[in-house]
């Protein structure tokens, strides 16, 4: 209990001194990011991404609480934040993450404030997120929770790429929400680095962890978006596993990829390895991700005629 | 600095357990409806979640080793498993951890422990609403593709991959469970969770 005290005080001073002499705080993405995660409120969000002519949008009930979101839909149930996440659903799984990110946002994007609107008949306002001085992301802020009501993430030619948008609000929660998660959690610990570039265009390498299946997972990001690579010895047939969609390529190179309503996956085999990345980014963030990531190849014959022989 | 100064008759506390996920539902209920149309009490929240978020942002204040047991975690690891540590503290913890092989060692041999109780006979888990933390058992040479939105689960069929015996499972869904789970601890997360593609149908 005094260790506590020494730390809440000590805390309460280092923060004191510090607004003192940064009065331009308010001002910055990663303050907005952390009011949105502190925010409450509930409702219905849809949620939607279209990419090459292909288009995939799902809704989803939500309440957000104490930076944990609880999303539903039908029997499905998902409780996530802070490295945490339960799903109650067909694969249901609770896993704990060790690993937090600080990153100074302000070295790729830059945050600025474009102006009052309404979303849902709230007042709101609008927040612009530019990088390299064009528009990446536009927020809509709800004034008086800070929510993000709506977000809209563009693709570097200007067009939508991903939306997001609230079609039912409030500011209030189920109180079942409050109540004390006792479920148990599978707790996933960093290991050891992989053979895994630790910047990939500018996204960093922050953490690896035993993945799923016995593959590794490295986890990436910039501050704002992120991905997972996963990755397992071995090779998959991936135009027999993935119906119905076409190989996506970048740079000559071919892959699979499946667009979901807020996020990608992108399947490929490396020599002797087979490679997942599962993320949140943009597609000409993702195409420059792609050419720092083990490219697309097959195994020598000798492994091939190994493994027919002897699997 | 004006709005560090708090009303001590005002609502600081309930607010401050609210955000830390810590009432009762019947408290949770009085602060939704205090935030839902009260002027001066929404003000407050806000002036009370702007000093969190200023805590939150500054520079990690790093205990000194000399006051903490061993310069370890000791008991608090148990209260981070349980779900007990309130959000600065544990962030700390967290932090720690990713730094001291000891205690992530500690604490994951704390965890086998919890399971292995768990997993006695004549233990009723679902007396306490707890579902299984076990990851579904991998599925040979089968890779699926599911739990997804419905657009591209329209789209999407589940496969079998082909070749020889050892061929790699991945079962795409629990990628992106543990994309999902990680990123979520990531500021990132909060403007567009992607938790979406596991509650659609």
């Amino acid at each position: 209990m005094i260790i506590r005290r020494v730390l809440t005080i000590g805390g309460l001073v280092a923060m004191i001194a510090v607004v003192g002499v940064v009065p331009a705080l308010a001002d910055d993405l990663a303050d907005y990011l952390a009011d949105a995660g502190d925010a409450v409120y509930s409702g219905r969000r849809v949620v939607g991404t279209t990419w090459d002519g292909l288009e995939s949008v799902g809704v989803v009930e939500i309440q957000h609480l104490g930076g944990m979101a609880t999303l539903a839909s039908g029997s499905s149930l998902a409780t996530i934040g802070g490295g945490r996440m339960r799903f109650d659903g067909p694969s249901g799984a609770a896993l704990s993450f060790i690993g937090a990110t600080q990153f100074d946002l302000s070295s790729r994007y830059v945050v600025s404030s474009s102006g009052s609107t309404e979303h849902l008949g709230r007042s709101a306002h609008v927040l612009d997120v530019t990088e390299a001085g064009f528009l990446r992301m536009r927020i809509i802020v709800d004034d008086s929770s800070s929510a993000p009501v709506a977000t809209e993430v563009y693709a570097r030619d200007g067009s939508v790429f991903r939306y997001s948008a609230m079609i039912e609000f409030s500011v209030s929660v189920d109180p079942e929400m409050a109540m004390t998660d006792e479920h148990p959690y599978e707790m996933m610990l960093p290991v050891d680095q992989v053979g895994l570039p630790v910047d990939a265009a500018g996204y960093q390498l922050v953490d690896v962890y035993a993945g799923p299946q016995g593959a590794s997972q490295a986890f990436y990001t910039d501050g704002l978006f992120s991905f997972s690579v996963f990755t397992t010895t071995g090779r998959v047939n991936w135009e027999d596993a993935i119906d119905g969609e076409l190989p996506y390529t970048v740079d000559g190179q071919s892959y699979w990829r499946v667009i979901n309503p807020a996020s990608l996956w992108v399947m490929w085999n490396a020599p002797g390895t087979t490679i997942a990345l599962v993320g949140d980014l943009p597609p000409d963030h993702l195409e420059a991700v792609l050419g720092e990531l083990p490219k697309p190849g097959i195994d020598g014959w000798m492994t091939r005629m190994w493994r027919r022989l002897f699997g | 600095m004006a709005d560090l100064i708090f009303d001590p008759d005002a609502h600081g506390e309930l607010f401050s357990a609210y955000l830390d996920g810590q009432l009762t539902p019947a408290e949770v209920v009085v602060v939704s409806e205090l935030l839902d149309g009260d002027e001066d009490a929404i003000k407050e929240f806000l002036a009370l979640r702007h000093v969190r978020t200023s805590l939150r942002l500054l520079p990690e204040f790093e205990v000194p080793a000399a006051l903490l047991p061993d310069g370890h975690l000791g008991d608090r690891l148990s209260a981070y498993l349980d779900g007990e540590l309130v959000t600065l503290e544990h962030r700390r913890v967290t932090k720690h951890l990713v730094d001291c092989s000891d205690c992530r060692a500690e604490l994951q041999e704390l965890d086998g422990a919890r399971i292995a109780v768990r997993s006695l006979p004549g233990v009723d888990t679902t007396m306490t609403g707890e579902i299984a933390a076990t990851p579904a058992p991998p599925r040979r040479r089968r890779i699926v593709a599911g739990g997804i939105g419905a657009a591209a689960a329209a789209a999407l069929l589940v496969g079998l991959a082909v070749g020889g015996s050892g061929d790699p499972v991945f079962v795409l869904d629990d990628l992106a469970t543990h994309h999902i789970a990680r990123a979520s601890a990531e500021p990132g997360f909060a403007v567009l969770p992607a938790a979406i593609e596991l509650a659609a149908p």
